[in-house]
């Protein structure tokens, strides 16, 4: 009982506080450094607040809570026993600490046949380039901070989206040098794989983001969020704002958010996006139950690159899906009002804390989102995944361009877009509500639920494989050179 | 003074550069902070626990550079529909046209490795 109150106050209370009072302080720090240093010179406190401390300190919270989450979806109580210094610290806080100073402290270890200067340059070229990209992503609002304009982004260039797409496939040689200059068969395996994959979605990445380009005419992220009223995805497709010749005292309707616009390229973007990050169910470079992955040979820090590049993926992919699909830091409604009413007006540093909050709410409920998935579904096998990327989202990618395209034309106002979206959402909840259990998926998480009232750490299908898994890499050890001919097939997908 | 035209371009020349001192200096305080006792075994290669059997330098299946091959194909494809997507509003239903024809015979390229089975991984 005791828990479920903390977990409810921590959603309500403590959380949404916490990242306004953040992002009010941004605000003011950036006003500030403004006026005693140059104009413009908030930026480079947006580096330090949003890059920094924002993301760094969600992806290692992620951490965490990737261990805690799965532990609430298993029924288990989940780690516990770090304290510090004596006493005992709620929700396992003392855990991340622990991590990070154990991966600090321990041994900087590098295998004999390694090649020495790629085997450091994989984690470094995993890690820099994601830690870059929440450059272009904005967190808030433009605003007069103490006589100051300060806007809540790194930079604005012109080619933001394109950006994104440059910088994170960078992450590819990462993993790829990685793997290979392990010298080790199995992160050999793992590096090819991770490739392999990271460039099949890519070509769905890119596709399912153009239907968004030709309906907002752009790729800088803050046109697509949108400055003005009216412009962007702060407007309403059907609402009774000010453009309707209205003045309400409450403006409620229809944002032109993409997802409304565009549900099937979030699906695409979210699937080709998450298979980039190379999580379950997309982990076959990881496998940790076969293969381990392209890190088999990496310890202490340099794996912990590795993972952290993994989870600061995890927030910056909800960042851009936010600002791409859900409005970025715009309310669904009523901000028209909010930000008319007197004390907003007298008092901007307030409205940048709410809609700060606001957008790092919706990163949050994103980040759960990822993680639900994670710890769903079980592990594509290899030829699922090229078959998904290929022959499924590169087609539809392929159809939705030109649909949306046809129905942008013809209607500019994007409305007979909206309308289709909506359409497709009503078919795909409906068949979701229609046909409940009969997905294989499902039946294979209940098939063995019953085997996780323990503490184990590991993942469903993890636990229930780990036993085929070592009598089946032990065979894939010695007959590498052929195995490396054919494709793995994990035993958990294989089994059931 | 007239701000410079690439000025706006600093914070992200400033973010890139932090990114990679930032993994630079997290490793080499690692390394300065871990101990250092290397031994024969454990700098071996790891492969579930048995004895390492030939090098790791081999040849792999060649579906794989046939992705890569694919991938530049439809990458660029996709690259290419970029400007005109921004620019699609100003180019009207002739400028939908003359891309429909482009992505056709891409779509045509497609079909033709799909017919091949270049997309069947289990051969």
């Amino acid at each position: 009982m005791s828990r479920t109150v903390f977990i409810l106050v921590s959603i309500f209370l403590v959380i949404p506080a916490l990242l306004a009072g953040v992002m009010m302080g941004a605000y003011a720090l950036g006003g500030w450094l403004d006026g005693v240093w140059f104009p413009g010179a908030h930026r480079l406190t947006n580096i330090l607040v949003l890059m920094l401390v924002f993301v760094m300190v969600l992806a290692s919270l992620l951490t965490l809570a990737e261990r805690k989450w799965s532990a609430l979806m298993q029924n288990r109580i989940g780690p516990n026993r770090a304290d510090l210094f004596g006493r005992p610290v709620p929700a396992g806080i003392g855990h991340f600490i622990a991590d990070a100073l154990k991966m600090l402290t321990k041994e900087d270890f590098r295998p004999a046949k390694a090649n020495t200067f790629l085997y450091n340059l994989g984690p470094l070229l995993a890690f820099a380039p994601v830690f870059a990209l929440f450059a272009v992503v904005p967190a808030g609002p433009t605003l007069e901070v103490f006589g100051k304009t300060v806007d809540m982004v790194v930079a604005t260039p012109d080619f933001g989206l394109l950006f994104i797409f440059a910088i994170a496939s960078l992450a590819v040689y990462g993993t790829s040098l990685a793997g290979w200059s392990s010298n080790n068969k199995f992160a050999l395996l793992g590096g090819v794989r991770a490739a392999s994959q990271m460039i099949s979605y890519e070509v769905a990445l890119g596709l399912s983001l153009v239907g968004l380009m030709m309906a907002f005419s752009t790729v800088q992220l803050p046109a697509f969020v949108g400055e003005a009223l009216g412009t962007g995805q702060f407007r309403y497709l059907w609402g009774n704002d000010a453009a309707m010749g209205l003045r309400p005292g409450f403006d409620v309707g229809l944002p032109a958010w993409g997802i409304f616009l565009q549900p099937v390229a979030f699906v695409l973007f979210f699937a080709a996006a998450f298979a980039e990050t190379k999580r379950a169910p997309f982990d076959m470079p990881e496998g940790e139950s076969e293969i381990i992955g392209y890190f088999v040979e990496y310890s202490g820090m340099k794996f912990g690159m590795f993972m952290l590049s993994e989870f600061m993926e995890i927030v910056i992919l909800s960042g851009v899906m936010v600002v791409l699909f859900f409005g970025g830091y715009h309310l669904p409604i009523g901000e028209e009002w909010l930000r008319g009413t007197e004390l907003m007006r007298s008092y901007p540093l307030l409205l940048g804390a709410v809609l700060g909050m606001v957008f790092w709410l919706k990163v949050l409920t994103l980040c759960y989102l990822q993680l639900v998935v994670r710890w769903t579904f079980p592990r594509f096998r290899y030829d699922q995944v090229q078959k998904l990327g290929w022959k499924m989202l590169l087609p539809v990618g392929l159809v939705n361009v030109f649909v949306t395209g046809a129905l942008v034309l013809w209607d500019p106002s994007l409305r007979l877009l909206a309308l289709s979206g909506l359409l497709v959402i009503a078919v795909v909840l409906a068949l979701t509500m229609a046909a409940p259990g009969e997905a294989p998926a499902e039946a294979h998480g209940e098939g063995h639920g019953h085997a996780h009232g323990d503490t184990t750490a590991l993942p469903p299908s993890h636990a229930h494989a780990t036993g085929h898994a070592q009598v089946h890499a032990l065979n894939a050890h010695t007959a590498v050179p052929q195995k490396l001919e054919t494709p793995e097939r994990t035993p958990v997908a294989a089994s059931h | 003074m007239e701000p410079s035209p690439l000025a706006p371009y600093l914070p992200l020349a400033v973010a890139l550069l932090l990114a990679g001192v930032l993994a630079v200096a997290v490793m080499l305080l690692a390394s300065v902070l871990g101990p250092r006792r290397p031994s024969a075994v454990k700098s071996l290669a790891f492969e579930a626990g048995n004895e390492p059997v030939g090098s790791a330098r081999q040849r792999f299946a060649v579906k794989f550079y046939v992705v890569a091959l694919l991938f530049i194909v439809f990458d660029v494809e996709a690259v290419f529909l970029y400007p005109w997507a921004v620019n699609f509003q100003q180019l009207g239903w002739f400028g939908y046209a003359e891309m429909a024809v482009f992505a056709a015979t891409l779509v045509v390229g497609l079909i033709y490795v799909w017919k091949k089975g270049a997309l069947e991984w289990e051969h």
